[in-house]
């Protein structure tokens, strides 16, 4: 072996002990490090961590959220992260584990305490029966995974994010939880208006509502003209039909009574043919649907060629906070969504 | 010998390291959340026991090269070798959680060859350690050497239906890889910074430019003996540094350099050494449809230095590649590549001569498991007495089961 190799070598190996010594560059600044795939999460656990956590996200809200890339720097990220937060339900199926075994982090590995599915306690909608295959097209054989755009199970995500904060970090754990207790209340006020959730009650209230009972529940009362916020405005049209480019807004018209007659997309991730495009027009002109809804970063001009052969209009609205200028947070998110399609739904 | 004390020394340090990242994390398993690990909503466990895919990589092609010629021309194992059909690569895939501490992964290659004869190879078969401490990672078994960009990639995820002519000519046509083992360490700095070092078996016909040969048995014309590992020496060693950096959320920039020494088997002593320096640079706007449009430029650019027979001639290769691929609309991909590569050769033999090729394609993906692509090669070569051959394949592909997801 020449000398000029041996000492390369050397080098090499000595740089490689040196890892061994180095525990110290990892040391961290005291508050808890939370990586999130995705904004509406990092906002959700901002909001229970407060100035506890400093959370980040691997998406951006005007990214589509299926389609994050596995790069170097997101695995730097994952690196230091205290605790990995994902929507689970195979949304990140394309580049979690890349990220996950990239960054050489154990503490954030699946199973690990530093590693959080906020799909479980979801109650999942579209779950496949039977079998399944890719003939279908992009098929999650867990269930639909687009859940946090129904506000109520916001409130169930920040509840998961507070208990696995407080694991994390027992000494805050009473500081998350009641951050918690103040995001549920702020989400009931917006959803069903504060004056109703006074009266009946914040935890009442979310359970008649997760049952399909609460209009049965305001109209056996009478109670139905406290009812305020995003519910009073999406209420003239309930039982509405639209037309969705892909299959990511159930959840969001199962909250608000919406039904989603059909996709753009003939099938989850293959884009639209001309044969889908002629049986759609057909249908929304045989239902009479007039609103096509669908999220910014996707091709709009099947949208636009559709709306201009049946006159309905195209409502594009983030899905996710950061998505729209609109959509700063939470909240704002939900609330841009609202506005937009009554917008469009009234007549 | 001092060599020696210090890779004995790295090891056992490694060794006490692993055992001790063994121990903590059996404390944490017992302190790990209640959640049981895969349970799906509907409270049914699924076991996953390993990921299998198979891809079925097949080309239709015409050349104005003879098939003599075309065989020299697309010297990789992998590359479309005649007019009409060539089944390129049937690959079966495993990879999964081996138990909490190591990751396994196993790529199998069926091919058929020109006489219609079926061949299986194991292409890597390896483990990866999955809780090592301090960024630390250590792969080991048989592998694809952590060389450049391309060497380490499976032809389902190569951008043209053929290898660079460079990577054939240094790195072999199969592409550098052996047995052993290498620790790789994620440098604790704001940017991603990983370093590699390995060491694997020197022989055989995967190692071309070391212990390895032609067909013939030669390299070069010298005659390659096949020898015994009788020292630390005469292992091949790799050192790969790579560091990438984020500007603006949407442009990636990977910079990697390599470095490759062993010994060749045209003498009792000599030496190869390869150098390597590889850029990678992707912008794809934050608001895209499904990663798309991107920009995507790639080049690599190696050099061999050889020590050949009982004189140790000197024998100096070098070449790059450049490529741009355009991914102009969901699912559409444009792509150029100019190859170049020279040595000191012999105009007259094809894995040293000078050569330049140009080539053009169009990459249709059905979906993330199909795709339609189609390919154009101008090729100039010296012992083609510079003349330039055409030729054009239309490769198609079909991935079932396990989408193997693609490194940066």
């Amino acid at each position: 072996m020449k000398v000029s190799e041996r000492i390369i070598i050397s080098i090499v190996l000595c740089l490689s002990l040196s890892a061994v010594f180095s525990n110290d560059l990892f040391a961290g600044t005291g508050k808890l490090r939370v990586l999130t795939t995705t904004p509406d999460l990092k906002y959700i656990a901002e909001f229970v961590g407060g100035d506890r956590v400093k959370a980040d996200s691997l998406s951006r809200g005007s990214q589509d959220p299926h389609f994050v890339e596995a790069k170097p720097s997101y695995m730097v990220k994952a690196r230091k992260a205290d605790i990995f937060i994902r929507v689970g339900m195979a949304l990140e199926a394309g580049y979690e584990s890349l990220i996950l075994d990239g960054s050489r982090n154990p503490g954030i590995q699946v199973g690990r305490r530093g590693y959080l599915d906020m799909s479980r306690g979801i109650t999942p909608l579209e779950v496949p029966k039977g079998d399944i295959d890719r003939s279908l097209g992009d098929v999650h054989p867990q269930g639909n995974p687009h859940y946090w755009l129904d506000p109520l199970n916001a409130v169930i995500m920040a509840d998961r994010i507070a208990d696995r904060l407080a694991k994390l970090s027992p000494e805050d754990g009473r500081f998350f939880k009641s951050n918690a207790r103040v995001f549920e209340r702020k989400i009931l006020n917006y959803l069903f208006g504060k004056e109703l959730v006074d009266r009946v009650g914040g935890k009442d209230i979310a359970d008649l509502a997760r049952k399909d009972r609460l209009e049965s529940f305001l109209r056996e009362r009478d109670l139905g003209y406290m009812l305020g916020g995003w519910m009073k405005k999406m209420a003239p049209f309930k039982g509405r039909r639209i037309v969705t480019y892909h299959r990511s807004w159930p959840y969001f018209a199962h909250r608000f009574g919406l039904v989603v007659a059909n996709e753009l997309e003939a099938k989850p991730g293959i884009s639209p043919g001309p044969r889908h495009i002629k049986l759609l027009i057909e249908q929304m002109r045989d239902e009479g649907i007039t609103v096509i809804l669908m999220e910014p970063f996707y091709n709009d001009k099947p949208a636009l060629l559709v709306a201009e052969k049946t006159g309905a209009k195209v409502v594009k609205a983030a899905n996710s906070v950061g998505g729209s200028e609109e959509a700063k947070d939470y909240f704002s998110l939900i609330d841009s969504i609202v506005r937009e399609l009554t917008k469009a739904l009234a007549p | 010998m001092k060599m020696r004390m210090l890779l004995i020394v790295s090891f056992l340090a490694l060794a006490l390291l692993s055992k001790r990242s063994l121990a903590e994390n059996r404390v944490g398993g017992l302190q790990a959340t209640t959640a049981p690990l895969s349970l799906s909503p509907a409270g049914q466990a699924r076991l996953k026991l390993m990921e299998i895919s198979f891809v079925s990589l097949f080309t239709a092609g015409a050349s104005t090269a003879g098939e003599g010629d075309i065989e020299k021309l697309q010297g990789g194992a992998h590359d479309p070798k005649r007019r009409g059909f060539t089944v390129q690569n049937l690959e079966l895939s495993m990879l999964g959680a081996v138990d909490p501490f190591l990751n396994g992964e196993v790529h199998l290659i069926y091919q058929i060859d020109r006489e219609g004869e079926s061949k299986l190879e194991v292409e890597e078969a390896f483990l990866t350690t999955r809780t090592l401490p301090y960024g630390l990672q250590i792969k080991a078994g048989t592998y694809f050497t952590e060389f450049g960009r391309l060497n380490t990639q499976h032809p389902h995820s190569w951008s043209f239906v053929d290898q660079p002519v460079i990577n054939t000519r240094l790195l072999g046509s199969d592409g550098l890889r052996g047995a052993g083992g290498r620790v790789s360490w994620l440098i604790p700095v704001p940017w991603y910074s990983e370093f590699l070092a390995g060491v694997q078996n020197a022989f055989g016909e995967t190692a071309f430019s070391f212990l390895g040969a032609t067909a013939e048995g030669d390299f070069a014309g010298y005659t390659v003996t096949e020898r015994d590992v009788k020292s630390l020496s005469d292992l091949l060693y790799s050192l790969r540094m790579l560091n990438s950096f984020s500007v603006g959320g949407e442009v990636t920039l990977n910079t990697g350099a390599s470095a490759l020494f062993g010994p060749n088997g045209t003498g009792s002593d000599n030496r190869t050494a390869i150098y390597g320096v590889d850029l990678y640079l992707k912008w794809t706007p934050i608001v895209n449809e499904r990663g798309f449009p991107f920009l995507a430029l790639q080049t690599e650019v190696m050099k061999r230095n050889y020590e050949a027979g009982a004189a140790k001639v000197a024998l100096d290769d070098w070449g790059m590649y450049v490529q741009a691929l355009w991914g102009f609309k969901w699912r559409w991909v444009a792509a150029l590549r100019y190859d170049l590569a020279d040595g000191d050769g012999l105009r007259d033999d094809y894995l040293r001569d000078s050569r330049y090729r140009l080539s053009p394609n169009l990459t249709w993906y059905m979906t993330e498991f199909s795709k339609l692509r189609l390919q154009y090669d101008y090729d100039r070569a010296e012992f083609l007495d510079d003349d330039v051959k055409h030729s054009v394949w239309l490769q198609f592909e079909f991935l079932l089961g396990f989408h193997g997801k693609h490194k940066f």
